[in-house]
């Protein structure tokens, strides 16, 4: 392992973004590639610590820290912890980054003022990744935070519609109130323990007398679902994921609410455990409201990218699913699934874009007879679906069953096989969706635009995206080697 | 046994499918040659088992995968299923080669055909629960992705997304059925789950038992195309490739269920009595299959959905057997009859699609009413033996399985009422009858689709044959393996038999003699052999002589139409489900409408209802301040003017000094006008200029304050009225409580 991997992989993509807007005079069209060599190098960090982090885990379940000092006084210090946890959430965020970064070089070529869109992505970035990794709740808020700024510009200037000013503002509001709410759950923390420490804060937690506890989950949990965009709150998502420009929203659905879950499944499940397993009906229950309600939302989509925005609200509920059992099976399932629809969802999200890019249009009743006129596309495409349909041998498949398995284990038999059912819905609307698009004989529209497979630059993300649903589909070991230790690691505690 | 044939089996066939994508798209000849490499060596490779199993060695093979075990289990009955699929599917894939050859997405055909038949040949040679699973979803898919494979048809898009829809009701029933089994057991491996049956009592405590078992149930009806879902099938075969019909995929469902059903069977013994619905259920579901799909065959036009319902109706005659045999006292001789109706039936079948593919493809038309009148040896004899074996025509096999499968459901009724179960007893017995009754009914199709096709036609001109031999050679060699398979019957009982003897551990008709004895001198044989014999009357007399002149007879009465048309629509199944659908879309379309966009607005109209409050409360401020001002400038106004008044003009002039009071008026007048000037001057000029001018400032530099922030005020203050809201709240519940 390099010296410094975490921070490193952290902060090279923030640097490089601020150096992209200081030299925004001289890098215009080299940026995208300046951007994805960036957060190339973060993958590359990512992956170099994976054999310790194994090694340390198999050893002792300790986990990697890199700690400078920072603020003496309150005893906060600045630093990373990776172990099994977030490793694979690390290493997606970097991933899926660089892809859609790679991806926007020919997507957004033409648009106003790249290098200070490709700075805000990094930055976007480096707030994602800073989350994941933070060994502190104060810096976990401030990375929090920051991944909100840029990403509100991301909207806000490279939107698709004339409301985007109006839409990003609602997806400010709605997200800074939740991590409001989370800074007051840290903070009330912080004023019974006296540490931020995420590492010692599991030992702590018995000084936070029993009623705070609940008070603290319910704030805590309050930010992380407003994050998540569940269900009472999630009407600012469709709104955000379908106005930010594709590759944004590719980022914004398939990581940018993996923080809320990774939130719920570090703080609430590895600190809170017990009040979590209280908890578990009333999360289960909101999670397969979200299941349906989202996959239902779905169904009545006309737009391609309001279809897969409703479409990540009811995936997001099969994660909150997993997790809200609490039970060691349905949490490996919930972490997994978070690795997996980021995949999916991502290249559902890039493939849209394609075919927005090709065909001049969002609406899906327009679309037709795709198969035959972008058949990589339309290939990708049917894998990322059937991914989150949960047909093996695609990676969906495994944290699909997995989270329902959890449901059994954990008791909740009703929930579970209302849970199952739902899950109906997300068949039909995905089906229907690619039978729409991409069967049939070609609409008027697409015989009128003819339309074709774009080019290498633009196919080469959404390929290595379906070769990972299929990888990970065929191999689960490969992530679940960490995941099924992260979620032992994280019911252990809070069991 | 060839080294790691239960693994390359499947292996084969599955890469065979990845290779087949990598193939350039001009060379057709090369992705046939693959295929039937990929699939002939799968055959091998299955067929090399067979010797193993006959010698008694059975076991099962792990395998850690990427954290999961795999197993296969070599037994009789994934042995001999997967020497089937793996034989069947190589014929196909022959006949294929000449059928599809002037298709340009071959390529496509290839890699659907290898993948299906990778993913069958993981079910049968399975021995985990959730890689049966896999493989079942892999079928799935790919039957899906046949369905729709001429996808430019709007017809057959809609079909796929049918099937591929009601395939996954089953699949996620048979996910949840698998997942109780693997929570309360710890693990999805068969051999494990039989050798420790606490599982069942641990479900059947938790009272998942009868709702996992009969969701296991609905997976299998799906996936066997079973009642109340049987109709995807009829419109998958009628839309996807002719040729690839023959590989029965139904057939897996009877399969999980045999390859399942000892274990039940075992916790049934054992004192899980819950079980007893799953097997009625599965009993009388079949039954009711068997009868419903033989009517509505006798309707269809086109052969391939007149094919599925009779393939439908077969793997009811299956279920009957299995949910009977689990119900006897012994379950072997039922067992042993369904599993041996489903190995005959897959080489029956697959030669009766066979041969109407053949004919199909000559006529250039699936619908009987053209398919007749074709001179073609080959078809006619396959379709003479497929029929006449599935109707039960004395020495072929549909004679001695259903036979079979009857005096089992008597010996049942026999048994349950001898021991005083007069309902068991009586619902054998009625089961009986209405097996015999969907005998007659099948003899009348069965008998119908020969006579259509069979017929002489004057209004067609003789077409010329040019088939491609390669359909021609597998279509013969199905043809002989099939009439080998069915004129030996009584000898192949026996062998059948010895051969699952380690699965079953009782030997059951063992020799001819046996099962001479076992089926030919029963009442059953003489009522099935009526029931046939008046079917076959009926449809003589129907399709062949015309005696009965069924078109006029439908004019004539409309209840006959009605029926017809019900029975030609199948039950308007197919109307139901995609008006259901389109319900479902409309309801989401409405709760849309209403609760999202309604959640949006009630949001919005917080929003603005603050706002509003806000520009109120800030209104009023501002004037109310205005007055006070006004007022309060007034009042120091009033009290400079007073005080004046009073000291300095009437206090002063009181003095009593002389000369000095006059200078000091005198200067005090000056000083008044000086004042007053001044006064006039610097208060009411510049002063109140100046105030005014603050004034308007004040308000213009406020309006733009307003305008800028009008949204954002409001929007936080909303934010943090709720935000403290729900602290106070929280604060009141827990932290008040908790205090004190």
């Amino acid at each position: 392992m390099l010296p410094y991997s975490a921070l490193l992989a952290v902060v090279i993509p923030g640097f490089v973004g601020l150096g992209l807007l200081a030299f925004r005079r001289n890098v215009t069209d080299r940026a995208g590639w300046i951007a994805t060599a960036a957060t190339l190098i973060s993958v590359f960090l990512m992956l170099n610590m994976a054999t310790d982090v194994l090694d340390n885990y198999n050893q002792d379940q300790s986990p990697l820290l890199f700690e400078y000092s920072w603020i003496k006084p309150i005893n906060v210090s600045f630093g990373f912890i990776v172990d099994v946890v977030n490793l694979p959430l690390g290493l997606i965020v970097a991933l899926v980054s660089t892809l859609t970064c790679f991806y926007s070089i020919q997507y957004m070529a033409g648009e106003k003022d790249l290098p200070a869109y490709y700075a805000s992505l990094l930055l976007f970035m480096m707030g994602m990744m800073g989350v994941m990794l933070s060994n502190n709740l104060i810096q976990f808020y401030l990375f929090w935070e920051l991944m909100l700024i840029p990403s509100y510009l991301l909207i806000a200037l490279w939107g698709t519609s004339e409301n985007r000013l109006r839409i990003g503002f609602k997806y400010f509001i709605f997200t800074h109130v939740g991590a409001l709410s989370m800074l007051l759950g840290i903070l009330a923390i912080y004023s019974y323990t006296g540490t931020f420490d995420l590492v010692s804060l599991p030992q702590l937690i018995h000084l936070i007398p029993p009623e705070m506890v609940n008070v603290i989950f319910v704030l805590l949990g309050f930010g992380f679902f407003v994050k998540m965009a569940v269900f009472p709150v999630h009407t600012w998502l469709p709104d955000a994921h379908s106005e930010a420009p594709t590759p944004i929203s590719a980022m914004l659905s398939g990581l940018m609410v993996k923080s809320g879950a990774y939130g719920i499944a570090r703080v609430l499940l590895g600190i809170f455990g017990s009040t979590m397993t209280f908890a578990a009906d009333f999360l289960t229950i909101l999670a397969v409201i979200t299941i349906a309600y989202g996959g239902l939302m779905a169904l009545a989509q006309t737009d391609i990218k309001r279809l897969l925005a409703y479409s990540s609200i009811s995936q997001l509920g099969y994660i909150l699913f997993g997790l809200g059992t609490a039970s060691s099976l349905g949490v490996t399932g919930g972490l997994l699934h978070m690795v997996n629809h980021a995949v999916s969802k991502s290249l559902l999200f890039l493939c849209a874009g394609i075919l927005i890019h090709e065909t001049k249009t969002r609406d899906i009743s327009q679309l037709g007879g795709l198969m035959s006129r972008m058949p990589v596309t339309s290939a990708a495409c049917v894998i990322g679906a059937f991914s989150l349909i949960g047909i093996p041998p695609l990676n969906g498949f495994w944290s699909e069953w997995m989270i329902f398995g959890g449901g059994l284990s954990a008791d909740k038999i009703v929930i579970t096989f209302i849970g199952v059912a739902s899950t109906l819905v997300t068949a039909g609307y995905y089906l229907w969706f690619v039978w729409r698009v991409f069967f049939g004989t070609p609409s008027p529209l697409v015989e009128a635009n003819n339309v074709d497979d774009p080019s290498v630059l633009q196919l080469t993300p959404i390929v290595i995206l379906a070769t990972l649903c299929l990888v990970w589909g065929l191999f689960p070991g490969s992530m679940l080697i960490f995941i099924r230790s992260a979620a032992e690691l994280l019911t252990g505690i809070g069991g | 046994m060839l080294p790691f044939a239960p693994w390359l089996a499947w292996m084969i066939p599955c890469l065979g499918a990845v290779v087949t994508l990598a193939l350039p798209k001009t060379k057709a000849q090369w992705s046939h040659i693959l295929a039937l490499t990929s699939l002939g060596v799968s055959a091998v490779f299955s067929l090399s088992m067979l010797p193993d199993v006959a010698t008694g060695k059975l076991f099962e093979w792990r395998w850690q995968w990427s954290l999961f075990d795999m197993a296969v289990l070599i037994d009789p009955l994934n042995v001999i299923m997967a020497s089937v699929v793996s034989v069947i599917g190589f014929l196909v894939a022959a006949f294929s080669v000449g059928y599809m050859r002037h298709e340009p997405e071959i390529t496509r055909f290839w890699f659907l055909i290898q993948l299906f038949l990778g993913g069958y040949m993981i079910i049968v040679v399975s021995g985990d629960l959730l890689q049966t699973f896999i493989g079942w979803e892999l079928v799935g898919a790919t039957c899906m992705a046949l369905a729709s494979f001429w996808y430019r048809d709007q017809e057959n898009a809609r079909i796929g997304l049918k099937t591929g829809l009601l395939l996954r009701v089953g699949d996620f029933a048979l996910l949840t059925a698998i997942l109780s089994i693997y929570v309360s057991a710890g693990t999805f491996n068969l051999t494990e789950l039989q050798a420790n049956p606490e599982w069942l009592f641990t479900l059947s405590q938790s009272g998942m038992l009868v709702p996992a078992m009969l969701l296991f149930l609905v997976g299998i009806l799906v996936k066997a195309a079973q009642f109340p879902f049987q109709d995807w099938l009829p419109d998958m075969l009628a839309a996807s490739p002719s040729c690839f019909n023959a590989l029965t995929e139904c057939l897996a469902g009877p399969f999980l269920f045999a390859r399942v059903l000892p274990l039940l069977h075992e916790g049934y013994l054992l004192g899980v009595g819950e079980l007893s619905i799953l097997f009625l259920a599965t009993a009388w579901l079949g039954i009711l299959t068997a009868l419903l799909s033989a009517l509505l065959a006798t309707a269809q036009r086109n052969i391939n959905r007149l094919l599925a319902c009779s393939v439908s109706s077969v793997i009811g005659y299956m279920l009957v057997a299995f949910g009977v045999a689990a119900l006897s006292p012994d379950i072997v001789p039922g067992y042993l009859a369904g599993t041996f109706l489903l190995t005959v039936d897959a080489f029956i079948t697959g030669l009766l699609f066979l041969s109407a593919a053949f004919l199909a493809y000559v006529a250039r038309s699936e619908n009987l009413d053209q398919m007749g009148g074709i001179h073609s040896r080959l078809a006619h004899r396959g379709i003479e033996v497929g029929v006449f074996a599935m109707i039960g025509i004395p020495p072929l096999s549909g004679f001695w399985s259903s036979n079979w499968i009857q005096t089992v459901t008597l010996s049942l009724a026999e048994s349950a009422a001898r021991v005083g179960q007069t309902l068991m007893a009586a619902s054998s017995y009625l089961l009986f009858g209405l097996i015999l009754l969907t005998g007659g009914i099948t003899a009348f199709y069965g008998l119908r689709m020969l006579w259509l096709l069979l017929r002489r036609s004057s209004t067609r001109t003789h077409r010329h044959l040019s088939v491609p031999s390669l359909m021609q050679r597998s279509l013969l060699s199905m043809l002989i393996i099939t009439m080998g398979i069915d004129f030996l019957i009584p000898v192949l009982i026996p062998a059948f038999n010895t051969f699952f003897l380690p699965l079953v551990m009782k030997p059951f008709l063992v020799d001819v003699f046996e099962v001479s004895i076992y089926i030919l001198p029963t009442m059953s044989t003489i009522l099935s052999l009526l029931f046939c014999g008046v079917g076959a009357y009926l449809a003589y007399h129907v399709y062949v002589t015309q005696r009965f002149p069924v078109d006029r007879w439908m004019q004539q009465y409309a209840v006959l139409q009605v029926t017809h048309r019900v029975l030609f629509n199948r039950f308007y199944f197919d109307t139901f489900s995609q008006k259901l659908a389109e319900r479902v879309i409309a309801a989401s379309t409405l709760l849309m409408k209403f609760v999202e966009k309604g959640m949006d607005m009630g949001l919005n109209t917080v929003a603005s209802t603050i706002t509003t409050a806000a520009q109120l409360i800030f209104h009023g401020f501002e004037r109310q301040f205005d007055i006070i001002a006004a007022a309060f400038a007034a009042r120091v106004v009033t009290a400079v003017h007073a005080s004046y008044h009073l000291i300095e003009l009437e206090g002063l002039s009181q003095r009593p000094i002389k000369g000095f009071n006059e200078l000091f008026n005198s200067l005090t007048r000056i000083l008044l006008s000086i004042a007053q000037q001044l006064y006039r001057l610097f208060e009411e000029d510049i002063a109140q200029q100046l105030q005014r001018g603050f004034l308007t400032s004040f308000h213009r530099f406020e309006n733009q304050l307003r305008r800028l922030h009008t949204g954002l005020v409001s929007y936080n203050l909303l934010m943090v009225a709720l935000g403290l809201g729900l602290l106070l709240g929280l604060l009141l519940l827990f932290g008040l409580g908790g205090g004190g």
